[in-house]
């Protein structure tokens, strides 16, 4: 995967939950995953948990069905906080 | 994200003129709506976003629109209309952004807007003024919608919001949104099937066709057992039933609880290729003892299940179009299918002749948080906190489920509407409620 994968799947997923297609966004979500955690062994501890709190807030939302919330969270604060970590 | 306000616990409750205004239009417009409005229950928490980009609305945890850009996210979801598309439907009403969106277009001559759940609805006409397009006389507000109608898009917050009398239809559009998935799983099962079909050939071309099968058993009653928790409060019935000459078609996960109850199905179905584990399903089980029940299968199953059977194998396709090709190249006759195996069964329990059909163990979910039939290898507890998808039981309680099973339950009653000539029972109230089969113990 190169470095850019995370951000497509990133926002395949937010669109995905947008269309209320689930299986999708959360294919999708674990896709943005697994491609961001080779990602992060040079990143900074209190970036860290920065990115951490959100994306647990992100997760959380997915998991009680707060789809369009999940969505925001991706685009809105996930994204643009990894632009300028990565 | 200190962003949020509880609006149970604020005294600065949103002008009640902004409801009044909005249920003023919706009492002109669609007084049987307001009736449903009237009846609506609280949710239990309510949280409006005022404090983000844009104000939004969360319902029992649910936003009902995007907090940073409406707009844009009812674009996207208004995509799914094709342009130029005269009509519409839109199901789910959110905070109306995407029928805001679509009536945009000039061409568009009616939308259809269908609620999924009166409280929804009411607690967004409470906080946000829907007049703009509610006045709009190409839209339609309706409350009782029982099929998906094309071209159609949804608002994801309403469909996780349905109520129990929304869930059927929920489920059909869920369905019809995860259509582009499923094609793509599928293409991707291509090449592995195909080698599967091919490594199978010398059973295939062996073994008979299941049509011989069809007709076998006219205008009788047949049993056709899945492998759902409740099976196991069956098999009394199943015996008693079976004894005065009324056949068994068991799936194959229902194979094993079955025998250990001494009960030897008339017919075993199996179809799934992608369990590498289906073998499973069949071991410690003694294949001379099954010489009597007949194996119908799809070629695209474990090879080992072909080679431990020691009764009679019928071959059938599944009707998926991807068989096609291969339904050329070696003829056999189809079942329906669309994923589960027991959709084959009943087609199978159908095309046998049967009139009378009664399903046992087909829950299409987890009642008593079991995943499956004691006995089945497959069968596991389900955490209350690992299962956020419901269905109604034949009792009217919501019963945990995975989406997958949802789904297949949908296809079933789609089946089932299709066959009005055959008349359809379900065993258990404990399991999913299966609209157009009858309660078992409420037959006449």
């Amino acid at each position: 995967m190169t470095d850019t994968v995370w951000i497509e799947e990133l926002e395949a997923a937010a669109i995905a939950f947008r269309l209320g297609m689930e299986a999708q966004g959360c294919q999708r979500l674990g896709r943005f995953v697994d491609a961001l955690l080779p990602l992060l062994s040079g990143i900074s501890g209190e970036k860290l948990v920065s990115l951490n709190g959100v994306l647990s807030e992100t997760l959380a939302a997915q998991g009680r069905k707060d789809y369009l919330w999940a969505a925001d969270l991706l685009e809105y604060e996930i994204a643009p906080l990894l632009k300028r970590i990565l | 994200m200190n962003i949020i306000r509880d609006m149970r616990n604020s005294n600065e409750q949103p002008t009640n003129q902004i409801l009044q205004s909005n249920l003023s239009l919706v009492r002109q417009r669609w007084p049987e709506v307001l009736q449903s409005l009237e009846q609506a229950e609280s949710p239990r928490s309510v949280v409006l976003f005022d404090e983000t980009p844009e104000k939004s609305l969360q319902i029992d945890g649910i936003l009902l629109a995007s907090a940073y850009d409406r707009y844009r996210e009812a674009s996207i979801q208004a995509a799914l209309i094709p342009y130029g598309s005269q009509n519409a439907w839109v199901y789910g009403f959110g905070l109306g952004d995407l029928p805001r969106v679509l009536l945009e277009r000039l061409e568009l001559r009616q939308l259809m807007v269908i609620m999924l759940n009166p409280s929804e609805v009411l607690e967004s006409l409470r906080v946000f003024d829907h007049t703009d397009w509610l006045v709009d006389p190409r839209v339609s507000l309706l409350t009782e919608e029982s099929e998906v109608w094309f071209p159609f898009a949804a608002v994801p917050a309403s469909l996780a919001l349905a109520d129990g009398s929304s869930a059927r239809l929920r489920d059909m559009v869920h369905l019809e949104l995860s259509m582009p998935y499923v094609q793509e799983k599928q293409s991707e099962n291509k090449e592995r099937f195909s080698e599967r079909i091919e490594g199978n050939e010398d059973f295939l071309l062996r073994d008979s066709d299941v049509a011989e099968l069809f007709g076998c058993h006219n205008n009788g009653s047949v049993m056709v057992a899945g492998a759902g928790p409740s099976l196991k409060n069956h098999y009394e019935l199943i015996r008693e039933r079976h004894k005065k000459g009324s056949p068994l078609v068991a799936v194959d996960a229902a194979l094993r609880p079955l025998v250990a109850a001494g009960i030897y199905p008339d017919v075993v179905v199996s179809i799934d290729g992608h369990a590498d584990g289906l073998h499973a399903l069949f071991q410690q089980l003694d294949s001379k003892s099954l010489s009597q029940t007949v194996l119908v299968y799809s070629p695209i199953i474990a090879r080992e299940v072909l080679e431990f059977w020691s009764g009679r194998r019928f071959v059938a396709w599944t009707d998926s179009a991807y068989y096609n090709e291969f339904s050329i190249r070696y003829p056999r006759a189809r079942l329906f299918s669309c994923g589960s195996v027991i959709h084959p069964a009943v087609d199978l329990a159908v095309k046998m002749g049967g009139r009378e059909i009664l399903l046992l163990g087909a829950d299409f979910s987890f009642p008593g948080n079991r995943s499956h039939v004691d006995g089945c290898v497959l069968s596991s507890t389900r955490q209350q906190s690992e299962v956020r998808h419901w269905v109604l039981n034949g009792r009217g309680e919501k019963v945990p489920t995975i989406p997958n099973l949802r789904g297949y339950l949908r296809d079933l009653e789609r089946y089932i509407r299709q066959h009005p000539e055959v008349s359809f029972f379900n065993g258990s109230l404990e399991g999913a409620a299966i609209e157009g089969a009858v309660y078992w113990g409420d037959r006449s």
